[in-house]
């Protein structure tokens, strides 16, 4: 009888084979399970490493901005102003009875170059709270608009002055939305300090916007590329003619 | 094509090719062990048209390929073997009973030979593979275009469970077994065809 017509023999060829198809299927598996999970990490680690770099190119944009803002602000404090200052005594000293006109003018100017180069760069914003800054930026707007602000902090924070003028930043454009754009008659301002994070929360009862379409416009993205640089989120609600409302929150440190 | 045809003349037309492009591109570790393995499979081929002249049969061919086939491939895979003493020394087991299993196994009692020397080699290969594979895993690769690994261990995976019942596959009657030459034959020529590819790709990419 030749050796394949042995049923021992037969059976030890079918454990053999069958041994083989389990070892080697539990390592398929457990070989599958590593490669998906090597993939997603390395996935992960890719879209990380992207998710950095355009933070950094942000960053990099903004503080390129602000730079630029103190530069123009300085240059118009410094120069323009000073020279107008000076036409101003000038026209004081050789014309104080004929040109009133011109001085009054010359006045108005100075304000103006003043209140530019401000809002170009804010002075003493290292000195100021974030809550007073926010406090400027919404003063000019209680004229026309019932404003509700409420402060509250769990803890003392010395914000950084890049974020106090990027939240001062956000909080300019929104006034301008509201009071451009949404025509609001309130405005509630709700500003909270916790431990670790600070929320900004706002909300108006103007006209509202369309949200798909706004993401397009570059308002609601500079606000977006401010909150990553503060390495915060910011999110937007609003719905046509039932006002919107803005949620900002970012780490503390 | 059929399956003789196919073994006769193309097999040894693709392990030709397979040397003069991997004799052209010696310049890795894998591609070196692939040459040799290459140039091993044809002196085998060559070898088994010649053998039957001088002796009853060829089989002892199976027990050489399936020697050196490991040496190869611990020489492929050695430094991933360094850190594996479990495998080295399975190795050294396997390379063991493939030369005890040559000397005591007489070729011409064909009624009793059962040869697992093909079956052993194949394991050792293929835990090989997975020693590689699973090493640089851990390492965090993800085995990306690596494809030269999976091939080996589907390959001799199949050769492992095929090469089960050596001893029905010589003394069946010829139309029982056909399938299985048949589908070994194709497997065989598909393999080498990888690895020529694999020797003529990396050689173009290197330059």
């Amino acid at each position: 009888m030749e050796q394949w017509q042995d049923p021992e023999i037969i059976l030890l060829w079918i454990l053999l084979g069958l041994g083989f198809l389990v070892m080697l299927l539990i390592f398929i598996i457990v070989l599958t399970r590593m490669i998906i999970r090597n993939s997603i990490e390395a996935k992960t680690k890719e879209n990380q490493l992207k998710l950095t770099n355009q933070q950094q190119l942000i960053q990099a944009s903004i503080t390129a901005q602000e730079k630029e803002r103190e530069r123009l602000a300085s240059d118009i404090h410094d120069g323009l102003i000073s020279k107008l200052n000076g036409l101003k005594l000038q026209a004081e000293i050789q014309y104080a009875s004929t040109a009133v006109d011109i001085v009054n003018g010359l006045e108005r100017c100075i304000m103006t170059a003043r209140r530019i180069s401000h809002d170009l760069s804010p002075p003493l914003i290292e000195h100021s709270t974030l809550e007073d800054v926010i406090d400027e930026v919404i003063e000019p707007y209680r004229s026309t608009l019932n404003i509700t602000a409420r402060y509250s902090s769990q803890k003392t924070i010395d914000y950084s002055s890049e974020k106090k003028i990027q939240v001062m930043r956000i909080m300019e454009e929104v006034m301008m939305n509201v009071h451009k754009h949404a025509h609001a008659t309130a405005f509630y301002l709700r500003w909270r300090t916790f431990a670790t994070h600070s929320f900004l929360y706002v909300k108006d009862n103007g006209s509202g916007f369309d949200l798909p379409s706004a993401q397009k416009g570059l308002g609601l993205k500079n606000m977006e590329s401010r909150a990553q640089y503060l390495n915060g989120q910011v999110r937007f609600h609003s719905k046509l003619n039932e006002g919107s409302s803005m949620l900002l929150y970012f780490p503390n440190n | 094509m059929t399956p003789t045809f196919l073994s006769q003349y193309v097999v040894p037309f693709v392990l030709i090719v397979g040397i003069i492009s991997g004799a052209l591109n010696l310049r890795s570790k894998n591609r070196y062990a692939i040459f040799l393995y290459l140039s091993l499979g044809f002196i085998i081929d060559m070898a088994s048209r010649f053998l039957p002249g001088f002796q009853s049969n060829n089989l002892i061919l199976f027990s050489f390929l399936s020697f050196f086939e490991v040496v190869i491939f611990s020489f492929m895979y050695g430094e991933k073997l360094k850190k594996a003493v479990w495998l080295q020394v399975l190795t050294a087991a396997g390379l063991i009973y493939i030369a005890c299993e040559a000397i005591i196994l007489d070729t011409t009692d064909l009624a009793n030979y059962q040869t697992y020397a093909r079956n052993v080699s194949s394991l050792l290969i293929v835990l090989m593979a997975l020693q590689y594979i699973f090493s640089e895993l851990k390492e965090g690769s993800t085995l990306k275009g690596d494809v030269l690994h999976f091939a080996l261990l589907f390959y001799f995976s199949f050769e492992f469970m095929l090469l089960i019942p050596f001893n029905f596959l010589i003394n069946a009657s010829a139309t029982s077994i056909m399938y299985i030459w048949t589908a070994r034959v194709i497997l065989l020529f598909i393999f080498y065809s990888y690895l020529i590819y694999y020797l003529w790709s990396n050689g173009k990419t290197q330059k």
